[in-house]
């Protein structure tokens, strides 16, 4: 069944078991990006019920136009970044100046970072500041695309670029030096 | 696999079970005292709303009593007959 055909049911009924349903699709993939945006497991829970009351609570608005899905990421981002906003978090995410300036090393390939075994990868995340862990799981885990991910921070594509660039080989730099030098 | 992929799944299944149930009933909860504030709201913000205005000096939609029925405002029509002017006994 596909998601319009439930959430016009739910409009006109209420009806429990398509709450069910659409809470059974997206309640993961919710979690999952709050953790993306959050970090920490009980923020990304409290997030998840957050999200799912507002989107139930204003399912009137979805007009069919963009994916059910689409319209469901939106509304976790945004309230993912309002809570990032609201707590002190939020300058290091939101700046457009960079630190460090542009250096002209050859981009690291993603297969570096995709490669990784998953301890190895936490490990780096943990290294890094939460900004630039939110930007690179956001493209990466999330699979979000630059142009949405400058909107949504509010910068342009590629300022959005660049840092990815300077994460990707700080993050390949922190693998080496822990994970290679050893070998 | 993709390393990526591999901590999505792992996020993933540490949501599974008890702390998924328990977001969703707390959504339950949530959504049945949206709907209950709604319904109390839908049943006395008329009657609330009038109590303000008749307290602010205006006058309360009960008051007017003097509410033309549907027939009695047929007789407004300007192109329609005069009404007829009732006869008394004598």
């Amino acid at each position: 069944m596909e998601d319009l055909d439930i959430v016009q049911a739910y409009r006109a009924h209420q009806h429990a078991t398509c709450f069910q349903i659409l809470y059974d699709r997206y309640a993961g993939k919710v979690y999952s990006k709050a953790m993306t945006m959050l970090h920490r497991p009980g923020e990304a829970e409290d997030a998840t019920q957050e999200i799912f009351t507002k989107i139930f609570l204003s399912l009137g608005q979805f007009e069919g136009q963009a994916k059910f899905s689409t319209w469901i990421y939106s509304i976790t981002y945004n309230l993912c970044i309002d809570k990032i906003r609201k707590s002190k978090r939020s300058r290091e995410l939101f700046a457009s100046e960079v630190e460090n300036p542009p250096d002209t090393a050859e981009e690291v390939p993603d297969e570096a970072l995709m490669s990784m075994q998953v301890n190895e990868l936490r490990f780096v995340l943990q290294q890094l500041t939460e900004a630039e862990r939110t930007l690179l799981l956001m493209k990466y885990k999330d699979g979000v695309k630059i142009r949405a991910i400058a909107e949504l921070l509010g910068k342009n594509e590629s300022a959005v670029k660049m840092q990815l660039k300077r994460i990707k080989e700080k993050a390949k730099r922190i693998h080496d030096k822990q994970f290679t030098s050893i070998a | 696999m993709n390393s990526f992929l591999a901590l999505q799944d792992q996020d993933l299944a540490a949501f599974n079970g008890e702390r998924r149930a328990g977001v969703r009933k707390r959504v339950e909860r949530e959504l049945r005292t949206a709907e209950f504030i709604a319904s109390i709201v839908e049943l006395f913000g008329p009657v609330m709303a009038d109590t303000l205005s008749a307290l602010s000096g205006g006058q309360g939609i009960g008051a007017d009593e003097t509410y033309r029925t549907f027939s009695a405002s047929e007789d407004d029509d300007p192109l329609g007959e005069p009404p007829t002017v009732p006869t008394g006994p004598g």
